[in-house]
């Protein structure tokens, strides 16, 4: 989150830990209700893509102009500049300046290259929020957002198709041999488990368990599982993005078994006809 | 001696009587009955447009695809109504029954599947005549605001 609270001085001593879980609590669950939309839903980073959200439960619900405030790599893999378009943070440059599209919906178009100032290479996510000129109001963070890559690059943990909307057959996968920690790689996998989100980041019914299988000639472990027949989001919700992560045993310096899981990997429905 | 035996050889010739080989097999007419499906692919038509692995997974034995059968009936050389039957496959076709017809009557490429306000489209990948007896059926997804086709589905079927 940028500049949050760097202005704010408590009056009473030991109330600022109070007035920013208060303020955090108010800004996340404000930022619940909003889910931006791209078009294309899929982009590379050498692709023009506009975003779109709606601020409505915001503390920007209402300003009459609103400006981007965007930056690259929020989930921390290479360089993390702001977008060129940034200005100060009270002082936004005019060209962050969004498009209004009626009622607290606004628009900004971008090349993440351009924005950027990196190589396609470099760009993985960005994430982003909205904010007065001066700063004074703002939206929580909106991110991590992907950029679809021009080069593969092998993952721990990986989907096939690597775009998929809520009716595909989704093939999760877990590369033990490129495992971050000691336990990822130690670990005899054993199951996965998958948990569904609706648009507005509530969970969708209960995780699943996803039984995995792996080829003796590899170290990648795999489960499949179809969206809409393994959750169903709440009337008048939709099935927006689900999280996996792959289940399994070490052994501890007793010689019992000991549960461990992978990170947690995130992947958001492409909308699909 | 040699001019002997030539001339003998000529005498033995005699033209074969060939019959004729007639009228192709209608394929319209060759997607009536009753399929079942024996093998189903997914591809990443994505991944493969950038040349990236994992292109293709062979889903066969992934689901219970096999359960699932068509019969597309027709009158003559009409097509008139379909049936589909998943039983524990998932659904390929999400209309269980309704009308069905063809884009070209004579060299069909598209399958239009009609129950009530909902259509489903399949493309045909391959006629099921001569030494080829498959129904081979491709369904594409495409990307809702760019149109970017991202995922096909291969289906192979064979008649019951």
């Amino acid at each position: 989150m940028k500049k949050i609270l760097t202005n704010l001085q408590p009056a009473v001593p030991g109330i600022f830990p109070v007035m920013a879980a208060t303020l955090m609590l108010l800004l996340s669950v404000g930022a619940r209700a909003q889910t931006p939309t791209f078009s294309p839903s899929s982009f590379t980073a050498q692709d023009q893509v506009t975003l779109t959200i709606d601020v409505t439960g915001t503390p920007m619900a209402g300003v009459s102009q609103a400006y981007i405030w965007i930056w690259a790599n929020p989930s921390g893999v290479g360089p993390a500049p702001n977008g060129v378009v940034n200005g100060q943070w009270t002082a936004s440059d005019p060209s962050s300046k969004m498009t209004s599209q009626g009622g607290n919906k606004w628009s900004f178009t971008f090349t993440g290259t351009t924005l950027f100032g990196l190589a396609p290479a470099d760009l993985h996510d960005f994430g982003f929020l909205l904010k007065t000129v001066d700063g004074s109001k703002q939206t929580s963070d909106f991110k991590p957002f992907k950029f679809d890559p021009l080069v593969f690059t092998p993952t721990k943990l990986r989907i096939f198709p690597a775009k998929v909307d809520t009716s595909d057959v989704v093939m999760i996968n877990f590369d033990q041999s490129l495992g971050a920690t000691v336990n990822e790689q130690r670990m005899t996998p054993v199951s996965a488990t998958v948990t569904a989100f609706d648009e507005t980041g509530a969970q969708a019914g209960a995780p699943v368990t996803v039984s995995i299988s792996h080829n003796a000639s590899t170290t990648i472990w795999k489960g499949f599982f179809i969206p809409n027949v393994s959750f169903k989001a709440a009337a008048g919700h939709v099935l927006y993005k689900f999280h996996y992560k792959f289940n399994g045993t070490v052994l501890d310096s007793s010689g019992n078994p000991s549960s461990v899981s992978t990170d947690e990997a995130e992947v958001v429905f492409i909308s699909m006809k | 001696m040699f001019i002997i035996g030539a001339l003998v050889l000529l005498a033995a010739c005699k033209p074969e009587n060939y019959k004729p080989v007639g009228k192709l097999a209608s394929p319209t007419a060759s997607l009536a009955g009753t399929w079942k499906i024996t093998s189903v692919t997914q591809k990443d038509e994505d991944a493969a447009n950038k040349g990236f692995p994992y292109q293709t997974a062979d889903l066969t034995q992934v689901f219970p695809y096999t359960d699932f059968s068509l019969t597309l009936n027709m009158n003559g050389t009409t097509p008139t109504t379909f049936t589909t039957t998943p039983g524990n496959s998932p659904r390929i076709i999400s209309l269980a029954s309704g009308n069905w017809t063809v884009d070209d009557p004579s060299y069909p490429q598209v399958l239009t599947l009609v129950s009530g306000p909902d259509t489903a489209k399949v493309t045909l990948g391959g006629y099921p005549t001569g030494a080829n007896t498959a129904l081979k059926v491709t369904l594409a997804k495409h990307d809702a605001s760019s149109g970017k086709l991202l995922i096909s589905y291969s289906y192979v079927f064979t008649k019951q």
